[in-house]
């Protein structure tokens, strides 16, 4: 399941959270005290969590199924965001994981950088659509150069490299940019 | 752009040992250099960062609204099936508190009481006093089969005479008021108005009968069933009929299955086949416990 998320990327992990996800309300609904909101932000911080994971080569085999993995992390989010949150039970693998009796070998993000979010996302939006685009195909997609140029209709490999290129300098140059201006 | 493929080398931990620490002596001393690779770091982390945005965004918008609100059990059959049940069993208690009821026959379908033979006592238009204060009494004690075919088929005694009585007599004449306590069912009152009767109407075997009626109304069943039984061994007597009728009807009351058989039995033989309770002794014989 693993290599084919790999290959199939986020078709893959659309079939995974539509198998899943009423699973995973129900499972998180008997735990934890949380609005509907906060399942949903645990649930896709699970997934995209998964996905990045797995992409990027970090994560190529679980000791557990698919859902006990999205579950301890979503249930070790929830955790995270409300440490007072009433826990009712607490007794399958994903609780486990959740209170480190079982290795899972995955960890949360703080979301540390929810204020620079704006400001990011301006930077990203000053790029084009095609840069943006190219620059998470490789970035965050985890595609190699040849990847992306049979995803793309660049001529050669080539000039999927130089592209890459200019849009990452240009990200920089916007980054800089704002840094500078928030400096002064 | 070789500087840039030798960081981005770096930060995807791609160099070799020896070029890693290469690069890393580098960084330690060229500061532009330590500025250009942090720079490049900071890209891709925005990179990285905004991708997860899309791809949550991508993932929210397959998500019908309302998706992560808990599907709380549906407890609505479980409250219905038992306001059901509660009302089945009010409508089964009501049903079987109804059956324990005298039945409410119309005064006109009442059994004319055979009076050809009760010289001192006139007719009267109709009245039939029914007996909720008797059957309240019934109900506090031990239910038995018996009891509950006693409730079933026993009606307070009236006749048309006993009103023209009423009014036959001085409003404040004993009788009078003996016989208007009665049909008030007050049987209490009733029963002491019979102690201020005269010597000579206490032994009238038509007052008695009313007398019995009114203790049976008392729940006083022994001394009812005392009376009828004088009164049923008088084959001459005006109250025959009613008597046999009331001491089977009491003789169930107090669970004597074997003599109320005897007494319905008597009616149902009664030699002169006009016996006004026939029918309602012949269809409490073909009850179980009596059979």
């Amino acid at each position: 399941m693993l290599a084919e998320l790999r290959q199939g990327r986020v078709a893959c992990l659309t079939q995974i959270d539509d198998a899943c996800r009423q699973k995973f309300i129900s499972w998180a609904g008997k735990r934890f005290l949380v609005t509907p909101n906060d399942l949903e932000d645990a649930w896709q911080e699970a997934l995209t969590h998964f996905y990045e994971n797995v992409v990027s080569g970090k994560l190529v085999s679980l000791n557990c199924s698919i859902a006990t993995y999205l579950f301890a992390v979503a249930g070790k989010y929830l955790m995270n965001m409300n440490r007072k949150m009433r826990r009712i039970l607490w007794h399958d693998q994903a609780d486990m994981a959740m209170l480190g009796q079982k290795t899972l070998g995955f960890s949360i993000e703080t979301d540390a950088w929810e204020e620079e979010r704006g400001q990011l996302n301006i930077a990203l939006n000053k790029l084009s659509e095609k840069c943006r685009k190219l620059l998470y195909y490789r970035h965050f997609d985890g595609f190699s150069i040849p990847e992306i140029k049979n995803m793309t209709d660049f001529a050669s490999e080539n000039a999927v490299s130089v592209h890459l290129f200019n849009c990452l300098e240009n990200l920089k140059k916007i980054i800089r940019g704002d840094k500078n201006k928030s400096i002064s | 752009m070789e500087e840039h493929d030798l960081i981005e080398k770096y930060l995807r931990g791609e160099l070799s040992p020896e070029a890693q620490q290469a690069f890393e002596n580098r960084l330690a001393t060229d500061a532009a250099f330590r500025e250009a690779t942090e720079l490049h770091q900071e890209a891709l982390d925005a990179l990285r960062r905004g991708a997860r945005e899309e791809l949550k965004a991508t993932l929210k918008s397959r998500w019908e609204p309302g998706t992560f609100n808990p599907k709380r059990p549906v407890y609505w059959p479980f409250w219905l099936a038992g306001g059901l049940l509660v009302l089945a069993g009010l409508w089964f208690w009501q049903s079987e508190r109804q059956s324990d009821m005298p039945p409410q026959i119309p005064v006109n379908q009442l059994p004319p009481p055979d009076t050809t033979h009760r010289a001192q006592v006139p007719k009267t238009p109709n009245s039939a006093p029914p007996a909720p204060q008797q059957t309240e009494e019934l109900f506090q004690q031990p239910n038995t089969e018996a009891r509950k075919l006693y409730a079933a088929n026993f009606t307070p005694y009236s006749s048309s005479e006993l009103n023209i009585l009423v009014r036959a007599f001085p409003e404040n004449d004993p009788f009078s008021l003996f016989v208007k306590a009665y049909l008030a069912q007050d049987y209490k009152k009733a029963l002491t108005q019979f102690d201020a009767q005269s010597d000579e109407d206490k032994n009238n075997e038509n007052i008695l009968f009313l007398k019995a009626m009114a203790l049976l109304g008392d729940n006083q069943t022994s001394a009812a069933l005392a009376i009828l039984d004088k009164i049923c061994s008088d084959k001459t007597s005006t109250y025959l009929p009613d008597a046999q009728w009331y001491a089977g009807l009491a003789c169930l009351k107090k669970n004597d299955v074997k003599a109320a058989k005897r007494y319905f039995k008597e009616i149902v033989n009664s030699k002169n086949g006009n016996h006004p309770y026939a029918g309602q002794a012949k269809d409490l014989l073909l009850n179980p416990l009596l059979k």
